[in-house]
């Protein structure tokens, strides 16, 4: 063969995965998710707080991409690098639509859905959502609140409405005593947070 | 090729070092071991005590080096000693005449092999055995004939060998690389019992050459490290094929003896030293995290001694150096040294110490609950990153830092830590800490089958994660920590107080199961 630089070339395949892995973060909902690296096995079989146990076989999840070879001839390694964007598009993808999908099965298995029935997205609706939602309280008793997904064209219908949602008295009220139902709830569930007999 | 780096091995050692592999050779040509020592020459300098393939006994002399006419003298005393003094063991017929053999890695000048057979007439006058002689170049031949075919002969593997020959002896061993060169030798196709036995035997010598650079420095943690694995591949073979004692019993336990006396070396050197600094830039996390190994490893060797001999007395040094040293000298660096601390605590509760016992279960459950808090924990590593990997963390450049926020919420460890103190009924204690426990998953992995649990790494199994219930019934939690799974255990695991190394050397398969195994292993 001719001459090669392969320990280079390792190193730039290292880069060229944490530059796909460092775009798929910039994606908003994929951002919110924690990750964590398993090691072995092929199974997850993972239970929720509430007891809900869900066996998961791991999926692999790819992108395909061309680079003709005048291409790379010219560009070297910035012709991978310019997939960048495309891969991490097609990998992102397939993997908010694993969540979205996974996200549905256990939503509509613990009732926790709220059908919208066509109408558009509404502090009502959102005071609905939230309602069947468990969520956490700071150290300092602020709620710790989920995050709402929403895409990209809802949330510029939405982004001017929120002011006027939030200065809405009637709303303000049912939010703080949202609040602090949410409030007893979670002090009722951190008290059982014990050994009892 | 490597037949050289071999011959090149078998040169450089010393008697200690070919101890292994010469041993090995003699059970590959039928022979029985009956006892050895790592020690130097047993009483009357017999270094190997055997049986062999006609049932007559032996006894071997090993010396490293040319042996010429001047260490012909200074050695004759012991070589008189070897021929006449009759072999000593509990089961050798005093009434045989056994075969006494000198072994050297070196050459034997003609001056002393003149000596030798005029000595040898002279034996034989007075109906005493004759001296038998193995050189260097017999050895080189008797250790490739072992191999058969199962020398690595790819490149690719060449090159694994190559690379474990030629580590810097002072690190700590690469297990995923020593393990990736074990399993090209022992795993491959299906076997006939026969194949694997041969297997074992030539990894046995492999080992031993990869394991070299450590034994020319003394590191007797990597060479602990690298047994204890071999021995696990071994058992893994056992359970996968069901092999008979007779495939594979002997190497193990000349393996577990030459493991027991490095651990023997290491607690003498351990109490020899004023201190333990190692090298230049030394302190800070290196120290700690050195005092941490030693001190598990060393707990872990009394806790064996006591496991194989009720009557055995622990060792009071290492208690003392584990009330000592504990916290002001030691280090939770993540989940791969929870089994260090594990040690140290069933240690000291075997002493009596309760409190410091408990003390340290306490410790590193408080230790998982904070650091790995969903919302605001720093994070500590689960077990599949070694201590190396947080060193260079902490001491590296910003390209080896890892991302501590993927532990936040989970724990492979705190289930089984929490099962002790439960056991120990300590619900007031477990009380205190409840809150911060019943917020953490627990994980654990269940390799499939069963005897991949040996295996480095395990692509089939399953990773089971959940959490505590609210509120926790004591009462549940107290039959579960109590319950007999023996079924997810490895049964050449059971009773077997070798589970107490593995553990420490696979620090992911820390589990529940495994933990009541060696939590209840002295009751």
């Amino acid at each position: 063969m001719l001459p090669d630089y392969p320990k280079m070339k390792k190193y730039l395949e290292k880069r060229f995965s944490d530059a796909i892995k460092d775009e798929i973060q910039k994606d908003p909902l994929l951002s919110t998710l924690k990750v964590r690296k398993v090691h072995e096995g092929d199974v997850l079989v993972s239970s929720s707080v509430e007891g809900f146990s869900e066996r998961i076989e791991y999926k692999e999840i790819s992108a395909k991409f061309e680079i003709k070879n005048e291409e790379i001839i010219e560009k070297g390694p910035d012709a991978y690098f310019s997939r960048v964007k495309q891969i991490a598009k097609e990998i992102g993808g397939q993997q908010s639509q694993i969540f979205i999908k996974k996200m549905d099965e256990v939503t509509q298995r613990t009732g926790n859905v709220v059908n919208a029935k066509a109408r558009p997205l509404s502090p009502q609706l959102i005071l609905e959502a939230l309602e069947k939602i468990a969520f956490d309280f700071d150290e300092h008793g602020n709620p710790i609140f989920p995050s709402l997904v929403v895409s990209p064209q809802q949330y510029e219908k939405i982004k001017k409405e929120i002011p006027k949602w939030e200065s809405d008295p009637d709303l303000r009220t049912k939010h703080t005593e949202l609040i602090e139902k949410k409030r007893k709830e979670w002090l009722d569930r951190e008290s059982n947070r014990k050994l009892a007999d | 090729m490597i037949e050289r780096v071999i011959e090149n091995w078998l040169t450089n050692t010393n008697e200690r070092g070919y101890q292994i592999p010469f041993c090995q050779y003699l059970i590959s040509m039928g022979y029985t071991i009956l006892g050895m020592s790592f020690h130097g020459p047993m009483e009357q300098g017999k270094d190997i005590i055997a049986i062999d393939e006609k049932k007559i006994p032996c006894a071997f002399q090993l010396k490293s080096g040319d042996i010429n006419a001047s260490v012909w003298r200074s050695i004759k005393g012991e070589i008189d000693e070897l021929v006449e003094i009759p072999i000593k063991y509990p089961s050798v017929d005093k009434s045989i005449n056994h075969r006494c053999i000198l072994v050297t890695n070196g050459r034997i000048t003609e001056k002393v092999r003149v000596d030798v057979d005029d000595r040898n007439a002279n034996f034989k006058q007075k109906g005493l055995p004759e001296l038998e002689i193995v050189t260097g170049s017999d050895l080189l031949k008797r250790f490739i004939d072992v191999h058969g075919s199962f020398l690595p002969r790819q490149p690719t593997d060449f090159r694994l060998f190559l690379e474990l020959f030629l580590f810097d002896g002072r690190e700590l061993l690469r297990k995923k690389l020593f393990t990736k060169f074990i399993e090209s030798v022992l795993l491959t196709e299906e076997e006939k019992e026969l194949d694997l036995k041969r297997k074992i035997a030539s990894s046995v010598l492999l080992s031993q050459y990869v394991l070299q650079p450590f034994e020319s420095q003394m590191n007797h943690i990597s060479i602990i490290e690298g047994w204890t694995t071999f021995c696990s591949y071994v058992l893994g073979l056992v359970e996968k094929y069901g092999l008979k004692d007779e495939s594979w019993r002997q190497s193990y336990n000349i393996i577990m003896g030459k493991i027991n006396y490095q651990l023997e070396a290491l607690k003498s050197e351990f109490f020899s030293r004023k201190n333990y600094i190692e090298g230049y830039w030394d302190g800070g996390l290196f120290y700690r995290s050195r005092m941490t190994i030693v001190l598990g490893w060393l707990s872990a060797f009394e806790l064996f001694n006591k496991q194989i001999d009720s009557g055995y007395e622990i060792d009071n040094r290492i208690l003392e150096s584990v009330s000592k040293y504990y916290k002001v000298a030691t280090w939770f660096w993540g989940e791969s040294a929870t089994p260090l601390f594990v040690m140290m605590s069933l240690l000291t509760r075997e002493h009596g110490e309760t409190s410091l016992s408990n003390k340290i279960i306490c410790d590193l459950i408080i230790d998982i609950t904070s650091e790995n808090r969903f919302r605001d924990g720093d994070g500590l590593p689960d077990p599949y990153y070694s201590v190396n990997h947080v060193i260079r963390h902490f001491y590296g450049s910003r390209k080896q830092r890892i991302d501590m926020s993927s532990f936040l919420g989970s724990s492979y460890h705190l289930a089984a830590l929490v099962d002790i103190l439960v056991r120990r009924n300590k619900r007031d204690l477990l009380g205190e800490l409840w809150k911060h426990v019943s917020h953490i998953q627990t994980s654990e992995l269940n390799p499939r089958p069963l005897w991949k649990s040996f295996m480095w790494r395990c692509d089939k199994g399953e990773q089971v994660e959940k959490f505590y219930k609210n509120p926790q019934s004591w009462k549940e939690l107290r039959e579960e920590s109590m319950k007999s799974s023996d079924l997810d255990l490895p049964r050449t695991l059971a009773k077997n107080p070798f589970s107490h190394y593995f553990l420490i050397c696979y620090p992911h398969r820390l589990n529940r199961i495994m933990v009541k195994l060696i939590d209840r292993s002295l009751e």
